[in-house]
C-alpha cells in the first residue's frame, strides 16, 4: 500500500536536513590514500577468496561437520578382523601373539 | 518507467565498477572511493558518535569490499552492499570499544567539534544529529539507514537480518523520540 504523501514529505525534510548537517563532513584525504595503499600493497585477496564465492549457510558446516565425526567414529569398528594383531606382554618386552607362538613351537 | 531505466543502468554500471575492481584495477577502486567514500564516513560517524572510529570503519569496509568484490551480484545497489560492510564493521567495532566508549565518552563532541569550520554554527546546525546521537544504537542505526540512506523498510530489515516488524518498532519509537526532543524546535511535518 502507497504511504500517505505527508509521510513521504517528512523523509524528504529529514533527509535534507541530515545531507545539510552532515555535509561539512568530508574523508580525509590521507584515509583515502591510506585505503588505496592497504588494497593494493597487502590486501591481494587469497586464492580462497578470489576462486571461492560461494557463502556455506551455518547448519550446513555443522551437518558437514557432524558427517565427519560420524565417519571417523565408525571406521574404527569396520576394520578387518583377520588383520587385527594381538600383543602380548612379556617381561622381554611386547610382542606380536602369532609371532611368539611360532617362536614358541619352534 | 524513466525511472526504471535509470535504475538499470546505474546497476550495469555499478556491475562493471565491480568487475574492473575484481580485475584488480586501481582507478577502479579509487573511483569506488572517491564515489562513495564520504557517503560512508558520514553514515559511520551519525551510528558510531565517533569520527576516528568511522575512519577505521571505512577503512575496513573498503579492504574489505575489494577483497570479496566478487561477491556482490549485482543485484542490489553497490551502496547497500558498501553499508552492509561497514555495518558490520561498526557493530564489531563498538563491541571492542565498549570500554573505550565509558572513558571517553567526554570526548566524543569534542572530536565531532573539531572537524567543523564554522564553530559559530555548531549548536545550530547539528541539532538533528545532536538528537539522533542521543538515541541508543539500534534506534540509531534505523533512523540512519531510513531517514539518511533513504532505504525502506524491507531493504533495512534484509540488510540488518531482523524481521520487518521489529525495523518498523524501533523506526516508530526512535522517531517518537526524536519528535519529542525536537518539539521546542521544529519537526518535519509535512
Amino acid at each position: 500500500m502507497r504511504k500517505p504523501d505527508g509521510h513521504r514529505i517528512e523523509k524528504q525534510k529529514i533527509k535534507a536536513q541530515l545531507e545539510q548537517e552532515l555535509n561539512r563532513y568530508h574523508l580525509s584525504a590521507k584515509t583515502k590514500q591510506t585505503i588505496l595503499e592497504r588494497t593494493f600493497q597487502n590486501n591481494q585477496p587469497s586464492f580462497w577468496e578470489r576462486e571461492i564465492t560461494m557463502t556455506i549457510p551455518i547448519p550446513v558446516v555443522v551437518l558437514i561437520a557432524i558427517l565427519f565425526v560420524s565417519i571417523g567414529f565408525f571406521v574404527p569398528f569396520d576394520l578387518n578382523q583377520e588383520q587385527m594383531v594381538t600383543l602380548v606382554q612379556t617381561g622381554a618386552g611386547l610382542f606380536n601373539e602369532d609371532d611368539l607362538i611360532k617362536w614358541l613351537n619352534g | 518507467m524513466e525511472q526504471v531505466s535509470a535504475m538499470k543502468q546505474t546497476r550495469s554500471e555499478e556491475r562493471e565498477l565491480a568487475r574492473r575492481i575484481a580485475a584488480q584495477d586501481q582507478m577502479a577502486m579509487n573511483q569506488l572511493v572517491e564515489q562513495y567514500g564520504d557517503v560512508l564516513f558520514r553514515t559511520s560517524m551519525l551510528v558510531l558518535k565517533d569520527v576516528q572510529l568511522a575512519e577505521d570503519v571505512v577503512q575496513e569496509t573498503f579492504i574489505t569490499a575489494y577483497r570479496k568484490i566478487r561477491q556482490y551480484n549485482g543485484e542490489g545497489s553497490l551502496k547497500a552492499w558498501l553499508v552492509a560492510i561497514a555495518l558490520n564493521h561498526g557493530r564489531s567495532i563498538m563491541r571492542r570499544a565498549w570500554w573505550k566508549r565509558l572513558t571517553l565518552r567526554d570526548m566524543e563532541s569534542e572530536q565531532l567539534s573539531s572537524h567543523h569550520l564554522n564553530p559559530e554554527h555548531q549548536v545550530m546546525d547539528r541539532a538533528l544529529m545532536n538528537e539522533i546521537y542521543k538515541l541508543p544504537y539500534p534506534y540509531r542505526e534505523v533512523i540512519v539507514l531510513y531517514y539518511y540512506q533513504d532505504m525502506t523498510l524491507h531493504e533495512i530489515a534484509g540488510l540488518l537480518n531482523e524481521r520487518e516488524g521489529t525495523v518498523k518498532t524501533r523506526l516508530f519509537r526512535a522517531r517518537q523520540r526524536l519528535k519529542k526532543e525536537l518539539r521546542g524546535g521544529e519537526w518535519f511535518d509535512a
